[in-house]
């Protein structure tokens, strides 16, 4: 899964710290996420999306080949 | 720059709680440790206090993994996976050369084994999510 995390908050200028206070999270989980080290789970996917008043799909961008050429 | 609304959480809470759980674990493990010293009146007691500070030790704990977010609480479980099978090896060992005459009455340590090993577990695991 890869994610435009970094370049919704580059437009809108907030910083990691700001981002994971207004989710609830801290600013290591919002790096990690960033980073694509760690896939956050639904509720914090929407919660994400919603802050920044887009859908889940435009924010994280989930890539059919990872898991379609394991299961085969 | 747009605004964004307030912290929704306290991150107060996490630090209170974790700091919480070191302090109690600590005065904990000093109690267990002066009750294997102490006289046979005072060893009851100590012993009893000890476990109600360890009590309030985990209760802390699990005080924090209440609030604590999604990522942390992964990290927490490998963590704490990392503490778990470190303990029950270095106790198989310690039991086989005890077995052999060596390192007797270390038993109280265990628990200080086990939160060393988380605390070692938080930081690398921490660390590997790090840019």
């Amino acid at each position: 899964m890869r994610t435009r995390l970094r370049v919704l908050r580059a437009e809108k200028e907030w910083s990691q710290a700001d981002l994971a206070d207004a989710v609830g999270v801290t600013r290591q989980c919002i790096n990690a996420v960033e980073t694509g080290k760690y896939e956050p789970g639904l509720d914090l996917a929407f919660k994400i999306a919603r802050i920044f008043g887009k859908n889940v799909e435009e924010v994280f961008l989930y890539e059919e080949s990872e898991t379609s050429s394991g299961r085969q | 720059m747009s605004t964004l609304p307030g912290p929704q959480y306290s991150k107060k809470r996490r630090k209170i709680t974790l700091r919480m759980f070191y302090v109690f674990v600590l005065l904990a493990s000093g109690t267990f440790i002066m009750a294997d010293k102490a006289s046979q009146p005072a060893q009851g007691a100590l012993f009893t206090l000890g476990i109600g500070l360890a009590g309030v030790g985990i209760w802390s704990f699990l005080g924090f993994l209440k609030v604590a977010d999604t990522h942390q609480r992964l990290i927490n479980h490998e963590a704490t996976s990392f503490a778990f099978v470190g303990s029950l090896l270095l106790t198989l060992a310690v039991g086989i050369l005890q077995r052999f005459g060596f390192l007797s009455g270390i038993s109280l340590l265990v628990p200080a084994l086990m939160i060393a090993l988380w605390s070692i577990g938080l930081f690398v695991f921490s660390w590997r999510y790090q840019e």
